[in-house]
């Protein structure tokens, strides 16, 4: 080699590789999205509509902590089976499955149970690998936090962030079918985690959470009534509307009260004084859970 | 062999101003982390970037709305983060039924927190306006997380 080759050599070297981790990068955005997934004709709700009322469904995270707050032992039977996640073969039932998961994965977190996750996080990754969102579950940092049980607020924040960036990324590329779906299937299995324990603890706090989310199961009916052309969802819609007819005769009050603030150790509390009050029999409520059970079991096939 | 080294000098300068990078923006995502880190002990629930231009004279601040659900006798903390690269600073507003309850900017002092607590009562949906200090072009990101049960 003579010194005007290894200088060609020097000069053009990182041109060529910067043109080529370009190019790396273009594909890995540039993924395809099956025809099968996309949304299928026009929406009833426009998609700000749809994004708001997205947003006003609350996170699971917030169950599975008012659980740990009753102090009730963890229990692995309340969580959905992970064994068989081959059986969920359609886009539809993968990202109502994915919410299922979801929603565990919180509880399993919120209890520190690492060991257990594991089986949910490769699920997970499986779904959502399946529907073409993998790319925002970070499964081995994930793996390698739960396995050698470490910085645990990380693993809880690097999940729940996933799981909003696949949200986003399915509602942001006309797939927000599928984030409806993973909101329900989250929904459900926060519900039926809420009635299990309930069973078991009757606790008043947790009675309120049931009940109020007549509010929620609201917002959820007009996301998944937007979808009613699609044969899949109009059985989903049935399913779910049997709890809310359930919600019919539960009623939430108001009492008006004016917000105080403070500062403590430096930071701005503000104290909301206007309360809300649900008000639901013990017959209904047990109607809500048990009904709850069954859809959502329906959905695992168990 | 002078003119030699002085070639291969050039070279590595010119393998060096290709690998150059120009300094890098600070971007939403690195807003988020940064920001969440910031929330201290609290759970980590959701995140919102905004990306606001600056008013022009005469004209209200720009601002973005969103919704959110928030549920009874639970500790929030709302974590407000504005880019060093934009000269607006970010201020957060959250209604309840058109009535303004928590704000992380303090009129009667003219403080803006760069986080606050809300500790809530009535389940329900809230509305969240972020606007920049004074109409100007900002970009922040405002983290939401969980402190605990009340």
């Amino acid at each position: 080699m003579n010194v005007k080759q290894l200088l060609y050599i020097l000069i053009l070297a990182p041109l060529i590789f910067s043109c080529k981790s370009s190019s790396e990068k273009g594909s890995d955005d540039a993924f395809q999205v099956p025809d099968s997934v996309a949304n299928q004709g026009v929406l009833e709700v426009s998609e700000q509509a749809m994004e708001n009322i997205t947003e006003n469904i609350s996170s699971h995270i917030e169950t599975a902590a008012l659980i740990k707050n009753l102090n009730v032992p963890f229990s692995k039977d309340y969580l959905a089976p992970t064994d068989d996640v081959d059986q969920f073969s359609t886009n539809f039932d993968q990202a109502l499955v994915l919410g299922i998961y979801g929603a565990d994965l919180g509880y399993l977190n919120m209890y520190n149970k690492t060991t257990v996750s594991l089986d949910y996080l490769r699920s997970i990754r499986k779904l959502a690998n399946n529907i073409k969102v993998g790319q925002f579950f970070d499964f081995n940092t994930l793996q390698r936090l739960a396995k050698n049980n470490e910085n645990l607020d990380s693993l809880m924040y690097i999940s729940q962030r996933n799981f909003n960036q696949m949200d986003q990324y399915l509602r942001e590329n006309n797939r927000s079918n599928l984030s409806t779906l993973m909101i329900a299937g989250g929904w459900i299995e926060g519900l039926y985690l809420s009635g299990q324990v309930f069973r078991n603890e009757p606790d008043p706090e947790l009675r309120e959470a049931i009940g109020e989310q007549k509010i929620i199961l609201g917002d959820l009916m007009i996301l998944l009534k937007n979808y009613r052309n699609n044969r899949d969802f109009r059985r989903l819609i049935k399913e779910f509307r049997s709890i809310h007819d359930l919600y019919k005769d539960v009623t939430i009050t108001i009492e008006q009260g004016e917000p105080t603030q403070e500062v403590v150790d430096g930071r701005l509390v503000i104290q909301q004084n206007t309360k809300s009050i649900v008000n639901i029999s013990d017959e209904r409520l047990k109607q809500i859970i048990d009904e709850s059970v069954r859809v959502r079991n329906e959905i695992l096939n168990e | 062999m002078k003119k030699l080294y002085i070639i291969i000098l050039l070279a590595i300068f010119a393998t060096g101003f290709v690998n150059l990078k120009p300094a890098q923006a600070q971007t939403g995502e690195e807003l988020v982390n940064i920001c969440s880190g910031l929330a201290d002990d609290a759970t980590y629930l959701k995140d919102y970037t905004v990306k606001l231009s600056g008013a022009a004279p005469g004209e209200d601040p720009p601002s973005q709305k969103k919704s959110l659900m928030l549920r009874k006798n639970t500790q929030y903390r709302f974590t407000i983060c504005s880019s060093r690269d934009y000269p607006g600073r970010a201020i957060l507003k959250v209604y309840s039924s058109s009535k303004l309850l928590v704000s992380n900017y303090v009129v009667a002092t003219g403080k803006v927190y760069p986080s606050v607590d809300f500790k809530c009562q009535k389940t329900g949906p809230y509305h969240l306006w972020i606007e920049f200090e004074d109409g100007k072009e900002g970009l922040a990101v405002m983290v939401l997380s969980f402190v605990k049960k009340l």
